[in-house]
């Protein structure tokens, strides 16, 4: 597994995919330059609002796709599953390469603006605040590695269901929110540090269920691209 | 596969051939279709170790055979076994089986040697780097191993796509198209490294749409015509069947008449006629005699010919041909 993590982790550190990437990573400290020491507010509606529905999926979404999408158009797929390994061999690499190119950039832009805009004195909100995106981060691999094996413009749906389910009906209609990887994300960062996103207006899920649904999601997302691997007619 | 020429369409219309002992590689009733479009057809055949051509015109469906058979496709219809298994469902047989296809399908960023080493990793080989240097030096690329694969030749990333088959020591090796784009020397040394492999004992099953590669690598060829069995067997039969097929030749030569007269006394010739443009129209049934015996008659009669031309030679109308038979 660890030949393909590496041969995985150099296909998805391309320049022009990292170059993307980091300036994606770079607009949530830019604005929080530029908002100066907005304290909570500033980070509960301008930063967090920012990185949970824009900046970590947009990220995640170009990395976790082309896992198997750079394989898928190059013809170089069969070159993995022509082994003798279990195909959740294949996908956990592929899976873990995913995160380990967009999880810093999400889990440092998202601590980073955090900090400027807090002044740097509030370790439980920095903490709170990398946990989430580490969480969502993951998530939404699993789901956008899926993604990506299903269609060769997975970007483009990705793109929408970012767009309508994440950014649109998970904050309208209640029952969604319990399907909403970004719900998730914002739950764990008011669990850890309640002086986060504290107004109860926002109607936050309980943070069990956050936990659970994302695990959950994980591993279904996980589970299926091993599925469709293992069943799929490879070009 | 065992045999001379072998007409495999039985009566219920399904392409068969019988299997032999020791068969590795095994298809029953297979058939692929994709939608509306019939790709394979109903094919039945076993191979067994040595070297076997998958011969047929481009869309005969070989490659979606081969993709069948390695378990990149599913059938549509039918049982495939490799091995006594189903790769599909049972991926640690490709401890044993070696996959080369006809898609340039390499890393070009990466070098040849870490290409061939992580096909060594990936199939769980005990020594990864001994097997990868026993298999760059078994086709000669030692020297390019460090540089590179988006800097190689076409022939070099066959060469080196061939070593990352059988860096696992496969005992079957299914190769779809392996000479295509290779140089003259460079077939020769791909011809020369697979009889190797076969005279070692394993399966090989090789593609290619080209009559002469075949004839020169593999005894045994399965003949797939529009997604069917047409024929299988020893090769030299097969060849015999082309030389005696219905043969037409145009030849432009400065005295077609002379060149005429001279023709019609050799027993191949079956008629001979002058088109409008002035250029005779040769019928043979005997296409060796012909080739021997007519330099010699042009040159006894003093007649300059100028174009030689076969008029039916497509693959396709020596497929048709056998396949009409």
């Amino acid at each position: 597994m660890t030949a393909l993590y590496v041969l995985s982790l150099r296909q998805l550190a391309g320049k022009w995919r990292l170059l993307i990437i980091l300036a994606l990573g770079a607009l949530p400290v830019v604005s929080a330059l530029f908002g100066g020491s907005g304290g909570r507010s500033f980070v509960d509606d301008t930063l967090l609002a920012m990185m949970t529905f824009a900046i970590m999926p947009f990220i995640t979404l170009g990395a976790a796709t082309a896992a198997f999408g750079n394989e898928l158009e190059d013809n170089t797929l069969s070159n993995l599953t022509l082994n003798p390994v279990p195909r959740w061999k294949i996908v956990a690499p592929k899976v873990a390469a995913a995160i380990t190119v967009s999880a810093p950039v999400v889990v440092v832009s998202a601590a980073l603006s955090v900090s400027i805009s807090l002044s740097g004195d509030e370790g439980k909100a920095l903490a709170a605040v990398a946990a989430g995106m580490l969480l969502g981060a993951a998530t939404y691999s699993a789901v956008f590695t899926w993604a990506g094996l299903m269609n060769t413009r997975a970007l483009w749906y990705g793109l929408a269901y970012v767009l309508f389910w994440e950014g649109t009906l998970a904050n309208i209609a209640n029952g969604v929110k319990y399907l909403s990887i970004q719900q998730y994300v914002l739950s764990v960062v008011h669990a850890i540090d309640g002086n986060l996103l504290s107004d109860p207006g926002r109607g936050l899920i309980e943070t069990p269920a956050a936990v659970i649904g994302a695990a959950v999601v994980f591993t279904l997302f996980v589970t299926l691209t091993v599925y469709r691997l293992r069943t799929m007619d490879v070009p | 596969m065992t045999g001379s020429l072998v007409p495999v369409t039985g009566p219920d219309g399904a392409s068969k051939m019988a299997g032999g002992a020791g068969s590795v590689i095994t298809l029953d009733g297979v058939s692929k279709w994709f939608g509306n479009v019939v790709a394979v057809n109903d094919i039945t055949f076993d191979v067994g170790p040595g070297i076997t051509g998958l011969l047929g015109p481009n869309g005969a469906g070989k490659t979606t055979l081969l993709r069948m058979m390695c378990g990149l496709a599913k059938p549509s219809e039918g049982r495939i076994t490799v091995f006594g298994g189903d790769t599909r469902s049972d991926p640690s047989l490709y401890r044993r089986l070696g996959v080369m296809r006809e898609h340039d399908s390499v890393y070009g960023s990466i070098t040849g040697r870490q290409f061939v080493e992580f096909a060594a990793k990936m199939r769980e080989v005990e020594d990864p780097g001994a097997s990868a240097d026993h298999a760059i030096d078994t086709v000669n690329l030692s020297d390019a191993q460090h540089r590179k694969i988006g800097g190689y030749s076409r022939g070099m990333r066959q060469r080196i796509r061939l070593a990352a088959t059988i860096v696992h020591e496969p005992d079957a090796l299914l190769l779809d198209e392996p000479l295509s784009g290779a140089d003259p020397r460079q077939r020769v040394e791909f011809q020369r490294v697979l009889k190797r492999l076969a005279d070692e004992g394993r399966t090989i099953l090789v593609s290619s749409h080209i009559l002469e590669e075949i004839e020169q690598l593999a005894d045994n060829v399965l003949l797939i015509v529009s997604g069917k069995l047409a024929a299988s067997g020893d090769y030299r039969a097969i060849r015999a069947s082309l030389d005696e097929r219905p043969y037409h030749v145009r030849i432009v030569s400065d005295n077609p008449r002379r060149l005429a007269a001279g023709l019609v006394q050799l027993d191949a010739i079956d008629s001979v006629a002058i088109d409008p443009n002035g250029a005779l129209v040769v019928l043979s049934r005997n296409v060796g005699v012909l080739q021997r015996s007519f330099a010699r008659v042009a040159q006894d009669l003093s007649v300059r010919v100028t174009l030689y031309e076969p008029l039916d030679d497509s693959l396709e109308s020596v497929f048709g041909y056998l396949v009409e038979r």
